[in-house]
Protein backbone atom coordinates (compact mmCIF):
# COMPACT_ATOMS: atom_id res chain seq x y z
CA UNK A 1 0.00 0.00 0.00
CA UNK A 2 1.29 3.58 -0.96
CA UNK A 3 0.32 6.74 -0.40
CA UNK A 4 -0.01 8.91 2.20
CA UNK A 5 -2.07 9.37 4.88
CA UNK A 6 -2.59 12.93 6.96
CA UNK A 7 -4.48 13.81 9.97
CA UNK A 8 -5.03 17.18 11.28
CA UNK A 9 -6.36 17.83 14.84
CA UNK A 10 -6.79 20.75 17.16
CA UNK A 11 -9.30 22.33 19.36
CA UNK A 12 -12.60 23.94 17.71
CA UNK A 13 -11.71 26.71 16.04
CA UNK A 14 -7.90 26.37 15.81
CA UNK A 15 -7.73 26.25 12.10
CA UNK A 16 -7.89 22.71 11.03
CA UNK A 17 -10.54 22.49 8.69
CA UNK A 18 -9.13 25.99 6.43
CA UNK A 19 -5.84 24.56 6.90
CA UNK A 20 -6.67 21.09 5.58
CA UNK A 21 -8.53 22.52 2.59
CA UNK A 22 -6.01 24.72 1.34
CA UNK A 23 -3.41 21.92 1.30
CA UNK A 24 -5.91 19.81 -0.25
CA UNK A 25 -6.55 22.92 -3.44
CA UNK A 26 -2.48 23.27 -3.35
CA UNK A 27 -2.13 19.23 -3.61
CA UNK A 28 -4.30 18.92 -6.20
CA UNK A 29 -3.37 21.58 -8.08
CA UNK A 30 -0.42 20.10 -8.45
CA UNK A 31 -1.94 17.12 -9.71
CA UNK A 32 -1.92 14.82 -6.98
CA UNK A 33 -4.71 12.09 -6.10
CA UNK A 34 -6.17 13.33 -2.83
CA UNK A 35 -9.00 12.05 -0.73
CA UNK A 36 -10.37 14.58 1.97
CA UNK A 37 -12.18 13.79 4.61
CA UNK A 38 -13.68 16.07 6.75
CA UNK A 39 -15.54 15.27 10.21
CA UNK A 40 -18.63 13.72 8.90
CA UNK A 41 -18.07 10.00 8.82
CA UNK A 42 -20.73 6.84 7.99
CA UNK A 43 -24.19 8.70 7.68
CA UNK A 44 -26.23 6.69 9.83
CA UNK A 45 -23.58 6.42 12.72
CA UNK A 46 -23.16 10.35 12.28
CA UNK A 47 -26.97 10.64 12.51
CA UNK A 48 -27.43 8.50 15.57
CA UNK A 49 -24.53 10.27 17.13
CA UNK A 50 -25.91 13.54 16.01
CA UNK A 51 -29.75 12.56 17.92
CA UNK A 52 -27.81 11.62 21.11
CA UNK A 53 -25.86 14.78 21.70
CA UNK A 54 -29.40 16.04 21.41
CA UNK A 55 -30.86 14.77 24.25
CA UNK A 56 -28.41 15.83 27.58
CA UNK A 57 -30.56 13.41 29.83
CA UNK A 58 -29.49 10.38 27.94
CA UNK A 59 -26.59 10.94 26.42
CA UNK A 60 -23.96 8.67 27.42
CA UNK A 61 -19.72 9.75 27.11
CA UNK A 62 -19.21 5.79 26.93
CA UNK A 63 -21.48 4.98 24.33
CA UNK A 64 -20.58 8.22 22.27
CA UNK A 65 -17.04 7.03 22.19
CA UNK A 66 -17.84 3.45 21.31
CA UNK A 67 -20.26 4.93 18.39
CA UNK A 68 -16.69 7.28 17.28
CA UNK A 69 -14.58 4.07 17.04
CA UNK A 70 -17.21 2.30 15.00
CA UNK A 71 -17.32 5.36 12.54
CA UNK A 72 -13.59 5.43 12.52
CA UNK A 73 -13.78 2.02 11.98
CA UNK A 74 -16.16 2.66 8.89
CA UNK A 75 -13.88 5.74 7.42
CA UNK A 76 -10.89 3.13 7.17
CA UNK A 77 -12.25 0.23 4.98
CA UNK A 78 -14.21 2.17 2.92
CA UNK A 79 -12.11 5.86 2.44
CA UNK A 80 -8.90 5.73 4.07
CA UNK A 81 -7.22 2.34 2.93
CA UNK A 82 -8.99 2.34 -0.61
CA UNK A 83 -7.40 6.15 -1.44
CA UNK A 84 -4.00 4.82 0.28
CA UNK A 85 -3.91 1.46 -2.46
CA UNK A 86 -4.47 4.01 -4.99
CA UNK A 87 -1.52 5.56 -4.07
CA UNK A 88 -3.46 8.84 -2.97
CA UNK A 89 -2.77 11.31 -0.45
CA UNK A 90 -5.40 10.79 2.34
CA UNK A 91 -6.39 14.19 4.51
CA UNK A 92 -8.28 13.91 7.54
CA UNK A 93 -10.20 16.62 9.08
CA UNK A 94 -9.82 15.07 12.83
CA UNK A 95 -8.89 11.04 13.64
CA UNK A 96 -9.27 9.14 16.50
CA UNK A 97 -6.78 11.08 18.64
CA UNK A 98 -9.83 14.02 18.78
CA UNK A 99 -12.09 11.23 20.19
CA UNK A 100 -9.61 10.47 22.59
CA UNK A 101 -8.69 14.27 23.56
CA UNK A 102 -12.47 15.11 23.66
CA UNK A 103 -13.21 11.79 26.12
CA UNK A 104 -11.32 13.65 28.88
CA UNK A 105 -13.03 16.07 29.70
CA UNK A 106 -16.21 14.22 28.94
CA UNK A 107 -15.54 12.18 32.13
CA UNK A 108 -13.38 9.33 30.31
CA UNK A 109 -10.33 8.58 32.09
CA UNK A 110 -7.48 8.63 29.61
CA UNK A 111 -6.21 5.60 31.99
CA UNK B 1 -13.18 -16.79 30.44
CA UNK B 2 -14.23 -12.91 32.09
CA UNK B 3 -13.18 -11.27 34.86
CA UNK B 4 -16.04 -10.99 36.88
CA UNK B 5 -15.40 -9.24 39.62
CA UNK B 6 -15.77 -5.73 37.66
CA UNK B 7 -19.48 -6.28 37.27
CA UNK B 8 -20.12 -8.50 40.65
CA UNK B 9 -19.77 -4.99 42.83
CA UNK B 10 -22.49 -3.37 40.33
CA UNK B 11 -24.45 -6.13 40.65
CA UNK B 12 -24.76 -5.91 44.36
CA UNK B 13 -25.62 -2.30 44.15
CA UNK B 14 -28.75 -3.12 42.25
CA UNK B 15 -29.83 -6.38 44.06
CA UNK B 16 -33.23 -5.30 44.27
CA UNK B 17 -33.95 -5.89 40.86
CA UNK B 18 -33.06 -8.75 38.59
CA UNK B 19 -31.31 -8.97 35.23
CA UNK B 20 -31.77 -11.73 33.21
CA UNK B 21 -30.34 -12.69 30.26
CA UNK B 22 -32.11 -14.16 27.43
CA UNK B 23 -29.79 -15.93 25.00
CA UNK B 24 -29.80 -18.24 21.99
CA UNK B 25 -29.17 -18.21 18.24
CA UNK B 26 -31.07 -16.06 16.17
CA UNK B 27 -34.40 -17.44 15.60
CA UNK B 28 -34.41 -19.43 18.52
CA UNK B 29 -37.20 -18.01 20.27
CA UNK B 30 -35.99 -15.56 22.42
CA UNK B 31 -38.07 -12.22 21.77
CA UNK B 32 -41.16 -14.38 21.76
CA UNK B 33 -39.90 -15.82 24.87
CA UNK B 34 -38.76 -12.10 27.00
CA UNK B 35 -42.57 -11.44 25.59
CA UNK B 36 -44.56 -14.12 27.26
CA UNK B 37 -42.71 -13.79 30.34
CA UNK B 38 -43.29 -9.60 30.59
CA UNK B 39 -47.00 -10.84 29.86
CA UNK B 40 -46.90 -13.03 33.05
CA UNK B 41 -45.43 -10.80 35.12
CA UNK B 42 -47.43 -7.94 34.00
CA UNK B 43 -50.54 -9.90 35.15
CA UNK B 44 -48.65 -9.73 38.76
CA UNK B 45 -48.41 -6.00 38.50
CA UNK B 46 -44.75 -6.49 38.06
CA UNK B 47 -42.91 -4.15 36.51
CA UNK B 48 -40.82 -5.61 33.30
CA UNK B 49 -38.30 -3.68 31.04
CA UNK B 50 -37.08 -5.70 27.90
CA UNK B 51 -33.87 -4.68 26.11
CA UNK B 52 -31.74 -5.80 23.32
CA UNK B 53 -33.95 -8.00 20.52
CA UNK B 54 -34.99 -7.33 17.63
CA UNK B 55 -38.32 -5.07 18.62
CA UNK B 56 -37.70 -1.86 18.64
CA UNK B 57 -39.83 0.00 21.82
CA UNK B 58 -40.26 3.72 22.06
CA UNK B 59 -38.31 4.04 24.82
CA UNK B 60 -35.19 2.49 22.80
CA UNK B 61 -31.96 4.59 21.63
CA UNK B 62 -31.14 5.59 18.33
CA UNK B 63 -28.53 3.40 18.51
CA UNK B 64 -30.78 0.37 18.82
CA UNK B 65 -32.97 1.49 15.98
CA UNK B 66 -29.84 1.33 14.14
CA UNK B 67 -28.51 -1.85 14.76
CA UNK B 68 -32.03 -3.13 13.73
CA UNK B 69 -32.25 -1.84 10.92
CA UNK B 70 -28.96 -3.50 9.81
CA UNK B 71 -29.71 -6.70 11.08
CA UNK B 72 -32.81 -6.40 9.05
CA UNK B 73 -31.44 -5.24 5.60
CA UNK B 74 -28.03 -6.59 5.28
CA UNK B 75 -27.26 -9.13 8.76
CA UNK B 76 -24.41 -6.24 9.18
CA UNK B 77 -22.86 -7.88 6.08
CA UNK B 78 -20.68 -5.07 4.50
CA UNK B 79 -20.16 -3.09 7.88
CA UNK B 80 -16.24 -3.75 8.97
CA UNK B 81 -16.18 -6.05 12.26
CA UNK B 82 -14.81 -4.07 14.26
CA UNK B 83 -17.54 -1.38 13.69
CA UNK B 84 -20.03 -3.79 14.49
CA UNK B 85 -18.37 -4.98 17.73
CA UNK B 86 -17.88 -1.25 18.93
CA UNK B 87 -21.56 -0.15 17.53
CA UNK B 88 -23.11 -2.78 19.58
CA UNK B 89 -21.07 -2.43 22.65
CA UNK B 90 -22.24 1.83 22.20
CA UNK B 91 -25.86 0.09 22.60
CA UNK B 92 -25.03 -1.79 25.28
CA UNK B 93 -23.46 1.00 27.02
CA UNK B 94 -25.91 3.10 26.36
CA UNK B 95 -28.92 1.00 27.73
CA UNK B 96 -27.23 0.16 30.61
CA UNK B 97 -26.70 3.90 31.90
CA UNK B 98 -30.06 5.36 30.73
CA UNK B 99 -32.42 2.30 30.80
CA UNK B 100 -31.26 -0.61 33.06
CA UNK B 101 -29.43 0.69 35.98
CA UNK B 102 -32.56 3.06 36.65
CA UNK B 103 -35.19 0.05 36.03
CA UNK B 104 -32.93 -2.38 38.54
CA UNK B 105 -32.56 0.23 41.20
CA UNK B 106 -37.15 0.33 41.01
CA UNK B 107 -36.62 -2.98 41.67
CA UNK B 108 -37.85 -3.95 38.22
CA UNK B 109 -37.10 -7.60 36.32
CA UNK B 110 -35.11 -6.92 32.95
CA UNK B 111 -35.05 -9.06 30.21
CA UNK B 112 -32.55 -8.74 27.86
CA UNK B 113 -33.08 -10.03 24.67
CA UNK B 114 -29.51 -11.21 23.95
CA UNK B 115 -27.09 -9.94 26.28
CA UNK B 116 -23.21 -10.47 26.85
CA UNK B 117 -23.30 -14.11 26.07
CA UNK B 118 -24.91 -13.09 22.74
CA UNK B 119 -22.36 -10.68 21.54
CA UNK B 120 -19.22 -13.05 22.61
CA UNK B 121 -20.97 -15.80 21.00
CA UNK B 122 -22.04 -13.92 17.50
CA UNK B 123 -18.92 -11.78 17.21
CA UNK B 124 -16.80 -15.12 18.01
CA UNK B 125 -18.36 -16.94 15.57
CA UNK B 126 -18.01 -14.35 13.14
CA UNK B 127 -14.13 -14.35 13.68
CA UNK B 128 -14.25 -17.86 12.97
CA UNK B 129 -16.19 -18.03 10.17
CA UNK B 130 -14.87 -15.05 8.31
CA UNK B 131 -11.17 -14.33 9.22
CA UNK B 132 -9.90 -17.74 10.85
CA UNK B 133 -6.38 -16.11 10.02
CA UNK B 134 -6.60 -13.62 12.55
CA UNK B 135 -8.95 -15.10 14.99
CA UNK B 136 -6.00 -15.22 17.80
CA UNK B 137 -6.10 -11.76 17.63
CA UNK B 138 -9.19 -10.87 17.05
CA UNK B 139 -10.66 -13.00 19.85
CA UNK B 140 -7.82 -11.23 22.22
CA UNK B 141 -9.30 -8.00 21.21
CA UNK B 142 -12.68 -9.08 21.61
CA UNK B 143 -11.79 -10.48 25.34
CA UNK B 144 -10.07 -7.40 25.93
CA UNK B 145 -12.42 -4.87 24.96
CA UNK B 146 -15.47 -6.74 26.63
CA UNK B 147 -13.30 -6.70 30.22
CA UNK B 148 -11.96 -3.01 29.04
CA UNK B 149 -15.83 -2.30 29.83
CA UNK B 150 -16.39 -4.57 32.74
CA UNK B 151 -13.40 -3.60 34.78
CA UNK B 152 -14.94 0.13 34.54
CA UNK B 153 -18.50 -1.12 35.78
CA UNK B 154 -20.39 -0.29 33.15
CA UNK B 155 -21.73 -3.53 32.00
CA UNK B 156 -23.66 -5.22 35.23
CA UNK B 157 -23.08 -8.96 35.08
CA UNK B 158 -26.73 -11.31 34.61
CA UNK B 159 -28.21 -12.54 37.62
CA UNK B 160 -29.42 -15.62 35.74
CA UNK B 161 -29.32 -16.73 32.01
CA UNK B 162 -32.22 -18.43 30.18
CA UNK B 163 -30.71 -20.06 26.91
CA UNK B 164 -32.59 -21.11 24.43
CA UNK B 165 -31.48 -24.23 22.63
CA UNK B 166 -33.02 -24.75 19.06
CA UNK B 167 -32.45 -26.42 16.13
CA UNK B 168 -30.68 -24.61 12.96
CA UNK B 169 -33.21 -25.97 10.61
CA UNK B 170 -35.68 -24.34 12.94
CA UNK B 171 -34.86 -21.10 13.38
CA UNK B 172 -33.98 -20.81 9.44
CA UNK B 173 -37.65 -20.52 8.77
CA UNK B 174 -38.05 -18.25 11.93
CA UNK B 175 -35.70 -15.75 10.32
CA UNK B 176 -36.73 -15.86 6.49
CA UNK B 177 -39.98 -14.96 7.67
CA UNK B 178 -39.13 -11.90 10.00
CA UNK B 179 -36.16 -10.68 7.77
CA UNK B 180 -36.20 -9.82 3.87
CA UNK B 181 -33.29 -11.79 3.71
CA UNK B 182 -33.15 -15.20 2.39
CA UNK B 183 -30.72 -17.65 4.77
CA UNK B 184 -27.15 -18.52 2.81
CA UNK B 185 -25.60 -21.82 3.56
CA UNK B 186 -22.99 -19.33 4.83
CA UNK B 187 -25.57 -18.25 7.72
CA UNK B 188 -26.52 -21.49 8.27
CA UNK B 189 -22.91 -22.00 8.70
CA UNK B 190 -22.94 -19.36 11.41
CA UNK B 191 -25.67 -20.07 12.96
CA UNK B 192 -23.90 -23.33 14.07
CA UNK B 193 -20.95 -21.76 15.46
CA UNK B 194 -22.84 -19.35 17.35
CA UNK B 195 -24.34 -22.22 19.00
CA UNK B 196 -20.91 -23.63 19.89
CA UNK B 197 -19.61 -20.55 20.88
CA UNK B 198 -22.66 -20.48 23.12
CA UNK B 199 -21.39 -24.00 24.47
CA UNK B 200 -18.15 -23.06 25.43
CA UNK B 201 -19.18 -19.81 27.27
CA UNK B 202 -21.73 -21.71 29.33
CA UNK B 203 -19.52 -24.40 29.82
CA UNK B 204 -19.63 -25.38 33.57
CA UNK B 205 -21.96 -22.28 34.38
CA UNK B 206 -25.56 -22.64 36.58
CA UNK B 207 -28.07 -21.35 33.72
CA UNK B 208 -31.61 -22.33 32.76
CA UNK B 209 -31.75 -25.06 29.28
CA UNK B 210 -34.96 -24.97 27.58
CA UNK B 211 -36.05 -26.79 24.47
CA UNK B 212 -37.94 -24.90 21.90
CA UNK B 213 -39.81 -27.21 20.03
CA UNK B 214 -43.14 -28.72 18.90
CA UNK B 215 -43.01 -30.31 22.13
CA UNK B 216 -42.44 -27.61 24.57
CA UNK B 217 -45.32 -24.84 24.57
CA UNK B 218 -44.34 -20.91 25.02
CA UNK B 219 -46.34 -21.06 27.64
CA UNK B 220 -44.84 -23.92 29.35
CA UNK B 221 -41.20 -21.76 28.60
CA UNK B 222 -42.35 -18.69 29.97
CA UNK B 223 -43.54 -20.42 33.34
CA UNK B 224 -40.21 -22.27 33.91
CA UNK B 225 -38.34 -19.36 33.00
CA UNK B 226 -40.26 -17.17 35.37
CA UNK B 227 -40.29 -19.66 38.37
CA UNK B 228 -35.83 -19.65 37.69
CA UNK B 229 -35.91 -16.36 37.52
CA UNK B 230 -38.38 -15.45 40.50
CA UNK B 231 -35.52 -18.25 42.86
CA UNK B 232 -33.34 -15.02 42.25
CA UNK B 233 -35.05 -11.95 43.59
CA UNK B 234 -34.11 -10.85 46.84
Amino acid sequence: MGGVFLAFEGIDGSGKTTLATHLVDWLRERGFHVVYVSSVGYEPIDHVTRELLADAKTYDPYAHLFLSYANSRVLVKTIIEPGLEEDGIVILDRYYHSSIAYSVPLGIPLV
Amino acid sequence: MLERKGYTVTNKKNKRGVLVGVEGISGAGKTSLCNAMKQRYEVLNEQVLLLGGFEVHPYSSPITALCRDLVTTTRFVGLPWLAEVHLLLAEMLHDIESLMIPSMEKGEIVLVDGYLDSFLAYEGARIVRHRPEKSTLMRDYLRQVVNMVCSIGRIPVCDCVVYIECKVDTSKARLERRDSLAMSGEDLALQMEIGRQYDALFAGRSILRIQNDDECSLEDNARVSAEYVDSFRC
